[in-house]
């Protein structure tokens, strides 16, 4: 046995060379792809002709036709009629939508008093509180509205319409910290912590129309300027990048941004890729008494070693084509060498083309080590599809609409998402949860959910198993919660 | 080893009275089980859980069976010669 186990050693220790020390590894991130929308066309068709197409920084996305009718945007059903209920607020046809968020949708309609918000259970048009008449109101991810009426410009705070300072042709509502206007003189402005506007040079003169400006969350800003261009900024402004196209308006922001062309057809502005990083690394060690020359291994492994790694995408590959990007290094056998290839995925748009499963969007790392003779002495190859595993918490409240419930006191409540602005919309999409009897005792109940969430494609739709849900609040409003968020 | 054995019996014979408690319960309210990000998930107040399965003699039943059944393995593995 003990004669067994020392020739089990020697044999693992001689054999070295042939298991290998280079390792490779393969990560799929979402990165940044404004560089390549400058020359490379980044605008991907959701189809549809509107008038309007507004659009949250969560993805939810409005149209108006010329007919006046509410269409809803989806993947999976593309353009599609809102309920009849929705066509109208008030009784009065629509004529103009605004989007923060799936929990925050406004709409315009003709006359006066002409300001609704979509109510929670997203059935109907429920007229602001306090009312006013409005050219153009816009709402924020956050709820925070605001109004140009005959160019002035108004902030609606505590049920009330507060005048701001200024003149203003279009505006947008990112949320209560990144809100924009801009004037008939093309300028840009931004509403500063004072109470003030703060002017920002973008380089540009702001086209005058109506949904020329696009905010979104904390500091995503998107102009059109007076020839079409269309410029973003993911910095509130203090730099902007110029995209290829043209457009007559613009929505959204960040991965879900919108913009409208001249015939009425909307585009996705796919900003943000996926990348695909293939770190290749480590040494080869050799039996001692092969390693007798300048480091190098003889016999059997002569020469310097190569190692070299690879990252592509499918289909038409991506922003270096079908062969991707390969990084190489030769080195001797003892010295450690580390590389890495990256490539972005540009003609993948990962939140409109087929949920994201476009041959574009698949990932393909490989990675070589060969010896000096050509001799292969590792090689890994990376699957394309990815599977991504978390845990999701999503906080969630209700605000005392009637439950359902059974006879043994088991009501189930409609809930509404409660999470930041950055994290929304969460992973974890909460509609409702099963709980005891509140009613009578209760009329806001919160409640922190967590539930094991799957997708197996980077950025694809989080399927996510029935949550477990723990009451953190009664009756005391608890603030919006950094849910689980990875889009 | 007689304790490690137990120990694993124990681990198991909990995850198996929780993962049958889950099932159980989300099976007894509304929603889906897996649930995309379009749809809407229904949560399970933990609140819920012992009246939903604390009062009802078939969860008792099963749970009594999954019971019986670390016994016997805790009879015929754990403290085995």
């Amino acid at each position: 046995m003990r004669n067994a186990a020392r020739l089990l050693v020697v044999t693992l220790l001689l054999s070295l060379p042939l298991f290998g020390q280079y390792g490779w590894n393969a990560t799929v991130t979402l990165a940044d792809n404004t560089t390549w929308c400058a020359t490379g066309n980044c605008l991907t068709s959701i189809g549809g002709v509107t008038v309007e197409t507004k659009a949250g920084v969560d993805g939810t996305i409005y149209g108006l036709n010329s007919a006046g009718a509410v269409f809803t945007y989806t993947h999976a059903a593309g353009w599609a009629e809102a309920a009849s209920a929705l066509q109208k607020a008030g009784g009065l046809a629509i004529e103009h939508i605004s989007v923060g968020s799936a929990a925050n949708v406004l709409a315009q309609t003709t006359g006066s008093n002409n300001v609704y918000i979509l109510n929670s259970a997203k059935t109907a048009w429920t007229l602001l509180a306090g009312g006013g008449t409005c050219a153009d109101a816009e709402i924020g991810a956050d709820g925070d509205i605001w109004c140009l009426a005959s160019g002035d410009i108004f902030h609606w705070v505590s049920g009330a319409w507060v005048n701001i300072a200024g003149s203003a042709t279009s505006l947008s509502v990112g949320d209560a910290h990144n809100v924009w206007v801009a004037n008939s003189a093309g300028s840009l402005f931004t509403f500063n912590a004072s109470g003030g506007w703060s002017v920002v040079s973008p380089g540009f003169a702001v086209s005058a129309a109506i949904n020329a400006i696009a905010a979104a969350g904390e500091t995503a800003i998107a102009a059109i300027d007076t020839s079409g261009g269309i410029h973003v900024s993911a910095n509130a402004g203090a730099s902007w990048s110029t995209i290829l196209g043209a457009a007559t308006s613009i929505a959204g922001g960040g991965p879900f941004t919108f913009v409208r062309s001249s015939s009425g057809v909307s585009y996705h502005l796919n900003l943000t890729v996926p990348s695909l990083s293939v770190p290749g690394y480590g040494t080869w060690p050799c039996p001692p008494s092969a390693c007798e020359q300048g480091g190098n291994c003889a016999p059997g492994c002569v020469g310097e070693n190569t190692v070299s790694a690879t990252a592509k995408f499918g289909g038409v590959g991506g922003a270096h084509g079908t062969a991707g990007v390969t990084a190489q290094q030769t080195a001797p056998p003892a010295t450690y060498i580390n590389i890495q290839a990256t490539e972005e995925a540009t003609f993948c748009d990962v939140f409109y083309i087929e949920d994201g499963y476009s041959q574009e969007c698949e990932a393909i790392g490989n990675g070589t080590a060969l010896d000096g003779t050509g001799r292969e002495l590792g090689s890994s190859s990376f699957l394309p599809v990815t599977v991504q595993i978390e845990g999701a918490l999503t906080q969630a409240f209700w605000n005392g609409t009637p439950p359902s419930c059974s006879p043994n006191r088991v009501c189930t409540y409609a809930v509404q998402n409660n999470c930041t602005a950055a994290t929304t919309p969460p992973d974890l999409n909460m509609a409702a949860v099963t709980s005891g009897d509140y009613v009578g005792i209760a009329t806001y109940v919160s409640w922190m959910n967590a539930a094991g969430c799957i997708r197996f494609n980077i950025a694809g739709p989080w399927v996510c198993t029935k949550p477990l849900s723990f009451a953190n609040a009664i009756n005391v409003a608890m603030p919006p919660y950094p849910c689980t968020y990875n889009p | 080893m007689v304790f490690l054995k137990l120990a694993l019996l124990v681990f198991a014979t909990v995850c198996a009275l929780a993962l049958f408690t889950y099932v159980w319960v989300a099976a007894r309210t509304t929603g889906p089980w897996l649930v995309g990000k379009n749809q809407g998930a229904t949560g399970i107040d933990i609140n819920v859980v012992s009246l939903l399965t604390l009062r009802s003699p078939i969860y008792w039943l099963f749970a009594l069976a999954i019971l019986a059944a670390a016994t016997w393995l805790c009879r015929r593995w754990v403290l085995a010669p």
